[in-house]
Order: structure tokens, then C-alpha cells, then sequence
């Protein structure tokens, strides 16, 4: 589904993703991890085509289609999501008008159908209750004076709604306490199926307790410096990312003579 | 160029002698000397155009007003027929009771004020003064201080016609009052003196609507005054809804005088007028009263808005909120002078004033400029200020969503100004508000 070949990425002249090779197919849960710094936002970033996120070299292909070069709502219309790590509020533009217009766009771009506010508002309903959010929330503006457990619930509430092929989740876990944590997994777990895909961008280990992955990459500085499966993560859990430090000195190594030729 | 302001004073001081004459027959002598009180004052202040040490007119040059060579209209001179069925829309039909002037004559056929509660005394200015003549004397010209500032005095001194509004004690008015001042002439360089004096007893409630609008995009001056005097415990809404002409000049006065107990709100909404003035005082008279001032201004081309909001706080436990907010494009320029005054001695004075500006080109310029003298120590009094372009990791955040950039500018620059019409109490005026902001904006920016 997923296939990002050899990944590099500039923002304000700095050399942030160094040559990233990742394939993810339908059903699976990837989950990336790595230290502050180390890129994960960016690659989330560029996987959603933030501007400003300029890709240098390599190619991201999704659902066989070149994506590198595609706006941000191309990618959203094809069927790639992104939980922000750090939602925007948007004052004046109530959450369940934004939902329903991003429905609508993406809707209108497969040429299905769209929906009035009252089919749609039976959707949001069924779909608030998946994520097991408030109601309430709904009538807000977006993300204005949300509690950060209830940003990061909106982030999957979208996707519940939006249903797409590829999720990006930029540390769904952050600042959750633990009963958050398990409900926001939980609804995670509800979305998951044989068609479509997750990616988890995390530092810690916690949230894949309970979203099992299927495979884990450690991305330090710019680059996967090792992959494996969920023991991986409990690894990082044990002994930290230091452990991961001497491949990161030999691939820098490398890189540096490579440049020098 | 002081050569010409003399003569253009001169223009008026003669057109006072006319205005005068033909005003004789029905006027009471103290409303004879307050014109003449008013005009020895406009005479000697002139316009306020002094580019050095005038602190009041800092941002806002009001010398094209001082040139200008604007007449006044003597003699009705307008056909209501000849008004476009737009206009007549705006008179929202069954929905308000409507007193309407046009080019600053009373119009007989486009009022209608008949089904108010028969209590409630609303009529021309000019037939208070006979009808209630010891109650306007007392209230007329007592609030808006002409002593200080030169148009308050020049509409002063030529004040005939305007609202008189009056709503006794525990009596409530459904449907909103709209106090429509069409301009309608096409003679260009009129000047008109639209005046509202507008009193409420204990207990009563009500809504004015004070709508400005122009049928040609001619260019004239609206001088304007409005007089606000709240009783005890009584509520107002008041709606000011400013679409005159692109090419007109706007400045008005409006003060409000909160007594005890009592509730304001209002909702200043600038659409038109090449260069415009708005100043809204606001004095907290009696204890426990409390405001909410608001404002929308969308501007665009070279239009010049300038709204200056004074909340006076004399009186203990009181209460005020400012949240004005402007989309600026073109090369516009919009100022927001807020000045919050605590007198000395009082208790429990919370007072928060917010002015934000959204800039859609590189040429518009906002100044927000706030003041404050505080002579409590009981007080809370927060500001907040912003001016800024559009927040391109909201850009982002919706596109990421599939909505298409256009789509996602549009939203924001609407939901800019959202936050401003959520704060309107009332569903009817929300989507009226509403709807008067999204025409604005497709109008100005075609979103």
C-alpha cells in the first residue's frame, strides 16, 4: 500500500530525513520510535506533504500512485490521514461543520456521495460513540479549548469518520493518562482492519501494549537505523535508544564518504 | 490650505443661518440656544485636523472632510418610490418596527411603528420637543458632549429630525426598533446629522437596530450622534450596522450611559464609508451594570476604519467586555483605540478588552492602540491585541483533511470573525449578523 523509497527531506535548509526506506501493506500496524529530534514528525510531516517539508531526493508511492509531489488534500483524497502530534485550534469553525466539509471534499473527489448535515449528523453520532467521545465537543469550535485528551480524541474521531486507507498517528499517546490512553487505543484497535493500514509515530513504548504492531522501526537522526517486530519496542523500553547509537555512528560514517565523493 | 477651512466654516456658519430660520417656527427657545451654543463651538474648534499633538485624531486624518464642501439639504427632497427594492428589503417587513429617514427627513410611507406597545413613545426628534418637551429638554445634548469635540457640535447645532425613543418602565419590546438612515440623494457633497436619543425606565428591555445605508455610491458626510440612557435594571441590545456608500464619510458618536443594573450589549458591524469614525462611550452610571461591546469591520480598497471605544467605569461592580475584530484587505487600514477608564474608589471593577485584525494583503495596516487609567485597586482589567495573516498551520491542518486550500482560506477568514457573531445573544440577529458578514465577504473578497 505504503512504499517510501530511499526518503530525503529538507525544511528551512536542514537535512532532516536521510534517505528513509519503509513498505507498509494493508492490515499491518507500523509502529516508528525514536528519541526527540530524531525525525518522526517530519516523516509524518512529509508523508501528509506539509509546505516546507521539501523532499530531495527518493519517492513515496501509495496505492501505486507517485504521491512525493501531491498537495495535502491530493493525499487526503487518496486516502492518507494524519493525527496531528499537536492539533490546531481553529476558532470560529465548528467542529462538526469542519467534518462534515472534509467528508464532503473527500466524498466529492471519488465522486460519491456527499452528505446535509442531518445524514451526516447520524454518522458523527455513530462515530463519536466508537471513539467514545463527548457530544458536546461537536458544537465547538475546532480543537478551541479542548483539553489535550480530548484533542487527541478529535485527531481519531477523524479518522473514524474519514475511514482512511493509510493512518498516520503522530503520538496518539502523548500527555494521556492512562485510562485515556487504553480508551484511545481501544477506539484505534475498533478502526483497524484487513484493508487498510497504521502507522504509530511514538516515543514510548505504552501505547503499543495495546496496539499491537506488526513491525517497529527505529528512526534515529534522520534514518531507520533498525527494524524487527514488537519485541523491538520492548527493547527500546529496557535499555533506551542509546543501544541504537553505534548504527547511527557507522551509517553517518558511510553517509559522510558518500557526500565526500 | 487654512484659507480653505475658513471658507468652508463659513459655508456652514452661513448654512446655520438658514437652517435656523427655517427651523424657527418650531422650535423652543433652549433648542434654539443649544443649536447656537453647538455652532459658536464647531465655529471656533473648526474641523479637527491638527496632524500634531490632537492624541483624539492621531491615526484618522479628517482634512478630505474639512475640504469637502458638503450642503445641507433644507427641504425634503427625495420620492420613496425612487428607492431600490433592495432598500425596502432591508426594512426586514414584519420583523421590526421601522423608522426610517431618508437624507435626514422622516419618511411617512417606509415607517412603520404602529404595532409597538402603546406605551412605548417613539417619534421624530423634532415632535418630542413639543410632545415631551421637558423630557427632551433634559435629556437632549446631555450626554454626547459637544463642548470637546467638533462634530458632535456641528450635528448638534444642526439637529432637527432623528429617533426619540422612549420606553417606560417594565415595558418590553419584541421585535427590534430599526432606525434606518438612508442616504438617497443624487446630489453628491450632502452632509447629514442622523441623531438618537433613546431613554429606557426600570426594568424595560429592548433592541435598536441603528442601520446606515446609501442607495448611490455618492460621496457625502453622515454625521452622526446617538444618545443611549439605560434605567434600572432595564436591557438593551443595540446593532449598528454602518453600509453607507464606498465613497462616504462616516463618523459618529454614540454614548451610553449604563444605570444601575442594567445590561448592554451591542454589535457594531462596518461594511462601508471611505473613511470612517466610530466612538462609543460607554459609562457605568449605577452599580452592578455591565456591557458587551463588540465589533466586525471588514475592509477593503483604500478605506480608512476607526473605532474608538471609551468604557467609563464610575460606579462600583461593574462589568465590561470589548471584542472588536477586523479582515482587512486591499490596501485598507483599520484602528482600534479602546480606552478603559476605573475612577478611584470603587470596588470590583472586571474589565477585558480584545481587538484582532486579520491581513489578507501586504498594503493593509492595522493599529490597535489600548489605554488604560485605573485609579482602583479592586480591578481586573485584562487586553489583548493581535494582528496577523493567515495561520498557514491551520492552512495545513484542514487541507491534510481533503478540504481544498481555497476552501480552507475561506473557512478561516469567515471563522475569523465567527467568534464575534457567536457572541451575539440572540439567535434572529446571530444569522442576520451572519448573513450581513458572508455577503460582505463575497462581495469584497468573493469567497
Amino acid at each position: 500500500m505504503l512504499e517510501i523509497k530511499n526518503l530525503n527531506v529538507s525544511t528551512d535548509n536542514t537535512h532532516i530525513l536521510k534517505g528513509i526506506s519503509l513498505k507498509v501493506s494493508a492490515g499491518e500496524i507500523h509502529a516508528i520510535m525514536g528519541p526527540n529530534g530524531s525525525g518522526k514528525s517530519s516523516l509524518a510531516f512529509s508523508l501528509a506533504g506539509k509546505p516546507g517539508y521539501n523532499v530531495t531526493s527518493g519517492e513515496i508511492i501509495f496505492d501505486k500512485t507517485n504521491i512525493t509531489s501531491m498537495e495535502p488534500e491530493g493525499r487526503a483524497r487518496a486516502g492518507i490521514f494524519l493525527s496531528f502530534q499537536h492539533p490546531v485550534e481553529v476558532p470560529g469553525v465548528r467542529l462538526d461543520q469542519f467534518l462534515r466539509a472534509s467528508f464532503n471534499a473527500i466524498n466529492k473527489s471519488r465522486e460519491m456521495d456527499q452528505l446535509d448535515p442531518l445524514q451526516f449528523d447520524k454518522k458523527l453520532k455513530e462515530r463519536l460513540k466508537v471513539v467514545d467521545m463527548d457530544p458536546a465537543l461537536t458544537k465547538r469550535f475546532v480543537n478551541t479549548g479542548f483539553s489535550g485528551g480530548e484533542k487527541k480524541r478529535n485527531e481519531i474521531l477523524q479518522m473514524a469518520i474519514l475511514q482512511p486507507q493509510l493512518a498516520v498517528l503522530d503520538e496518539p499517546d502523548s500527555g494521556l493518562d492512562v485510562d485515556a490512553l487504553k480508551s484511545v487505543a481501544d477506539a484505534i484497535n475498533k478502526l483497524r482492519h484487513s484493508s487498510n493500514a497504521i502507522i504509530i509515530i511514538t516515543h514510548y513504548q505504552r501505547i503499543l501494549e495495546y496496539v499491537v504492531p506488526d513491525a517497529v522501526h527505529i528512526l534515529m537522526d534522520g534514518r531507520i537505523v533498525k527494524s524487527g517486530n514488537k519485541d523491538l519496542a520492548r527493547e527500546v523500553e529496557s535499555q533506551g535508544y542509546e543501544q541504537f547509537a553505534n548504527y547511527l555512528s557507522n551509517q553517518s560514517h558511510l553517509t559522510e564518504k558518500e557526500s565526500r565523493q | 490650505m487654512i484659507q480653505v477651512e475658513q471658507t468652508n466654516i463659513e459655508n456652514y456658519l452661513s448654512a446655520f443661518k438658514i437652517f435656523e430660520q427655517a427651523e424657527s417656527s418650531t422650535s423652543s427657545n433652549w433648542m434654539i440656544n443649544l443649536r447656537r451654543n453647538a455652532i459658536a463651538q464647531f465655529e471656533n474648534s473648526g474641523f479637527p485636523t491638527a496632524r500634531r499633538g490632537n492624541e483624539e485624531w492621531k491615526y484618522t486624518d479628517v482634512s478630505p472632510i474639512a475640504k469637502g464642501s458638503f450642503k445641507i439639504l433644507h427641504n425634503k427632497s427625495h420620492n420613496a418610490n425612487q428607492l431600490p427594492d433592495t432598500k425596502y428589503q432591508q426594512l426586514e417587513g414584519s420583523a421590526c418596527h421601522n423608522l426610517v429617514f431618508v437624507d435626514g427627513f422622516l419618511d411617512e410611507n417606509l415607517t412603520n411603528i404602529s404595532s409597538l406597545p402603546k406605551e412605548v413613545l417613539v417619534c421624530n426628534l423634532s415632535d418630542a420637543v413639543s410632545i415631551e418637551p421637558t423630557f427632551t429638554q433634559r435629556h437632549l445634548a446631555k450626554y454626547a458632549d459637544f463642548l470637546h469635540h467638533p462634530f458632535t457640535a456641528l450635528n448638534t447645532a444642526f439637529m432637527a429630525q432623528g429617533a426619540f425613543i422612549w420606553v417606560p418602565p417594565n415595558i418590553s419590546i419584541d421585535k427590534p426598533l430599526q432606525v434606518l438612515f438612508i442616504s438617497s440623494s443624487s446630489n453628491s457633497n450632502l452632509i447629514t446629522n442622523p441623531r438618537i436619543l433613546a431613554l429606557t425606565g426600570e426594568n424595560s428591555k429592548f433592541t435598536l437596530i441603528e442601520n446606515h445605508s446609501a442607495v448611490n455610491e455618492n460621496s457625502y458626510l453622515a454625521n452622526v450622534v446617538s444618545e443611549i440612557v439605560l434605567g434600572t435594571n432595564s436591557n438593551v441590545q443595540y446593532y449598528r450596522i454602518q453600509q453607507e456608500s464606498k465613497k462616504a464619510f462616516h463618523i459618529s458618536t454614540t454614548h451610553v450611559e449604563l444605570g444601575k443594573g442594567s445590561r448592554f450589549f451591542s454589535m457594531n458591524l462596518d461594511l462601508g464609508g471611505e473613511i470612517v469614525r466610530n466612538n462609543l462611550n460607554v459609562v457605568t452610571e449605577g452599580e452592578d451594570s455591565s456591557c458587551s461591546v463588540n465589533g466586525i469591520y471588514i475592509t477593503t480598497a483604500s478605506q480608512h476604519i476607526d473605532n474608538k471605544v471609551v468604557i467609563n467605569h464610575n460606579s462600583s461592580y461593574t462589568t465590561s467586555r470589548e471584542l472588536y475584530k477586523g479582515i482587512l484587505s486591499g490596501k485598507s487600514k483599520a484602528i482600534f483605540h479602546g480606552s478603559i477608564v476605573v475612577r478611584e474608589g470603587l470596588r470590583q471593577i472586571d474589565a477585558l478588552q480584545i481587538d484582532k485584525n486579520l491581513l489578507l494583503s501586504d498594503q493593509a495596516q492595522a493599529n490597535t492602540k489600548p489605554a488604560f487609567w485605573i485609579y482602583s485597586d479592586d480591578v481586573k482589567c485584562g487586553h489583548g491585541a493581535a494582528s496577523g495573516q493567515i495561520d498557514r498551520n491551520a492552512i495545513f491542518y484542514l487541507t491534510s483533511r481533503g478540504i481544498s486550500e481555497s476552501d480552507a482560506r475561506n473557512l478561516l477568514v469567515k471563522g475569523f470573525v465567527q467568534e464575534v457573531i457567536e457572541s451575539i445573544p440572540n439567535k434572529f440577529y446571530k444569522d442576520k449578523m451572519d448573513n450581513m458578514v458572508n455577503a460582505s465577504l463575497l462581495d469584497v473578497l468573493g469567497i
